[in-house]
């Protein structure tokens, strides 16, 4: 079975453990998640009728962004950006963790999160950031972790992307 | 009466003056005359007396009294000790319920001062019941999982536990290995390439040996010995060296290192305490017994393959004793560590002596018993030509069987006398004469 390191980014309270929980039963405490900073979890996923397991990496992050361990991302085949649009200031989060990969491992694909969008009414889209990033991801997709809605496509998304499609 | 009673009591007085001072005269003389006559008691008494203050002042000042007992304490305490047994006895138990009490009243101070003398106790005591290979390494451990892990995702290559047991999804284990690893690394601002070697909770420890491209996680139940880890770095130097390629080229498809996981069982299996100690658990005094055995068996053999030894040797000698012209063995025996040959001997034969140094054999543990006698063998005869006539230079024989050919330029009287000599002497049955060949 293919394995592949997959890192969830994103600043503080965006989301991401709560992706994931609704995405795998997860083995270790989320405490893990503040106390070390990374609690990693594991889905296994068929693509093309592959096999393929996702190691997750739930990366503690903070307002401040710079509490992420860069140590933390080596290896890594792919991540998970995670913004809180009804919180216009996570998208600097994001903007700053996706230079911190670019300048730490050079480019890897990604999939671009709007969670929480069973409170869209909320959102404060930067339209600057949003561009950049939109751009660059593989595919930008919007969530509900609360309503368990686009979950699932983030996670089938990043693995599509490590299996040539079978014509 | 008024004025007579003045100038009577004037005069009274003057006499009493008069008086008076005529006392002080003699009273100063007097006390001139003791000054000069006690001179020496009044000095020697103010010495004393000053001597007297001193002494008073020494007993009791606190502070110089102090310092003479403490000038004498220790030598005093022996000293008292030495002659009155129940002195010490007595100072016991004032001692002790004095350090109860304090002990009682104050357990920071008896903390501290006995911190360095129980710190290095401790831990001398904790590492004697740690070391495997101390008295006491009848202990068990049991390596129960081995990971082998790509150094920087963190991801699993390898996977093997010991026996059936449940293991928790290495794929996570193996990333939070890893996790742990970087953020001790992070936290504590260690060197680049210092690692996490060991993490420890109760008995159980992980072990992680850090390779080039890979890390190998095993997870020990017990206290295991140092060679087990040495045995672990062994172990991941050798798939570094026979996995290079594949190590090189891991994106995640872990199917190139099946066969890493038969060898971590092998080693698992190797480096059981328990299977070792299968061995170990015969009694140890039975094993004593054993090994004296073992011993006297060992010495045994050793004594017969060197007596199988001994005798082939022997018997090649007497062999190539008896193949040398003049002797002839007719029998040979062994008494205790020595051998006896008997037979015949010609006086010309080669020494016995110098074959027995080549063959090995000491000198003193062979008799020889052999019999003079006359060899009729014909190389034998030979001998005899040229021991007896000293065949000259510028001849040349030549010994074919019995028959003996001479030839070369010599004069017919020595002729004469070899012919002589052979007809008395030897058994050479033809002497023929031949010219020079030059």
């Amino acid at each position: 079975m293919i394995q592949k390191k997959i890192c969830m980014l994103g600043s503080f309270a965006v989301g991401k453990t709560s992706l994931v929980r609704r995405y795998v039963d997860s083995l270790f405490s989320e405490n893990y998640v503040t106390t070390i900073g990374v609690k990693i979890d594991k889905k296994v996923i068929s693509v093309n009728e592959t096999d393929l397991a996702l190691i997750l990496w739930d990366v503690y992050g903070e307002d401040n962004h710079k509490s992420v361990l860069p140590s933390y991302l080596r290896g890594m085949a792919a991540y998970i950006l995670v913004i809180d649009p009804s919180r216009p200031a996570t998208f600097e989060s994001a903007k700053y963790l996706h230079t911190l990969v670019l300048e730490t491992l050079g480019p890897k694909p990604f999939v671009l999160v709007l969670n929480k969008s069973d409170i869209k009414s909320d959102w404060e889209i930067n339209p600057t950031i949003f561009a950049k990033l939109n751009e660059a991801a593989l595919a930008t997709i919007e969530a509900s972790a609360k309503n368990d809605t686009g979950v699932d496509e983030v996670f089938q998304t990043i693995g599509n992307s490590f299996v040539p499609t079978v014509l | 009466m008024k004025i007579v009673g003045m100038e009577s009591l004037n005069s009274v007085n003057k006499n009493a003056a008069e008086q008076s001072a005529s006392d002080s005269a003699v009273s100063g003389d007097v006390e001139k005359l003791r000054s000069i006559l006690v001179k020496e008691e009044r000095e020697e008494i103010r010495r004393l007396q000053e001597q007297v203050d001193a002494l008073q002042f020494r007993i009791t000042d606190e502070k110089t009294r102090s310092t003479d007992i403490s000038e004498i304490l220790n030598s005093a305490t022996q000293m008292t000790l030495k002659r009155n047994e129940i002195y010490g006895a007595n100072f016991k138990p004032i001692i002790v319920e004095q350090f109860q009490n304090s002990s009682r009243e104050n357990p920071e101070i008896m903390a501290e001062a006995l911190f360095p003398i129980l710190g290095p106790a401790i831990r001398k005591m904790i590492a004697s019941m740690l070391t495997p290979d101390s008295n006491k390494a009848k202990r068990t451990y049991k390596f129960e999982q081995i990971f082998l892990i790509e150094k920087e995702s963190g991801l699993p290559i390898c996977h093997a536990k010991s026996g059936t047991g449940e293991a928790r999804d290495a794929d996570m284990v193996s990333g939070m290995l890893t996790a742990i690893q970087s953020f001790v690394q992070d936290a504590f601002s260690t060197q680049e390439f210092d690692s996490l070697n060991t993490l420890q909770l109760g008995e159980l420890s992980v072990w992680i040996e850090w390779g080039p491209e890979a890390v190998a996680a095993a997870l020990i139940r017990g206290v295991a010995p140092e060679r087990c880890r040495i045995a672990l770095q062994q172990l991941l130097e050798d798939i570094h060296s026979k996995y290079k390629q594949q190590l090189d080229a891991y994106d995640g498809d872990a199917s190139a290192f099946d066969s890493v996981k038969e060898d971590f069982k092998l080693f698992m299996d190797n480096h059981d305490s328990r299977l070792r100690n299968r061995v170990k658990g015969i009694p140890e005094n039975v094993r004593k017994k054993l090994a004296i055995v073992g011993f006297l068996v060992f010495c045994l053999f050793a004594w017969i393959i060197q007596n199988k030894y001994d005798e082939s040797r022997w018997a090649r000698f007497v062999k190539q004793l008896d193949s040398h012209p003049g002797i002839v063995v007719t029998g040979y025996e062994r008494r205790d560590r020595q051998y006896v040959v008997r037979g015949l001997r010609d006086p010309l034969a080669i020494d016995v002596d110098t074959l027995l140094i080549d063959s090995g054999f000491k000198r003193d543990r062979v008799i020889f018993n052999l019999e003079p006698y006359k060899s009729m063998q014909p190389e034998f005869n030979f001998r005899i030509f040229k021991s007896g006539l000293l065949l000259p230079s510028g001849v040349n024989w030549d010994l074919d069987g019995s028959a003996l050919k001479i030839t070369g330029a010599e004069t017919n009287d020595w002729i004469e006398n070899i012919k002589k000599f052979n007809d008395q002497y030897s058994e050479i049955t033809h002497v023929t004469f031949g010219p020079a060949t030059q």
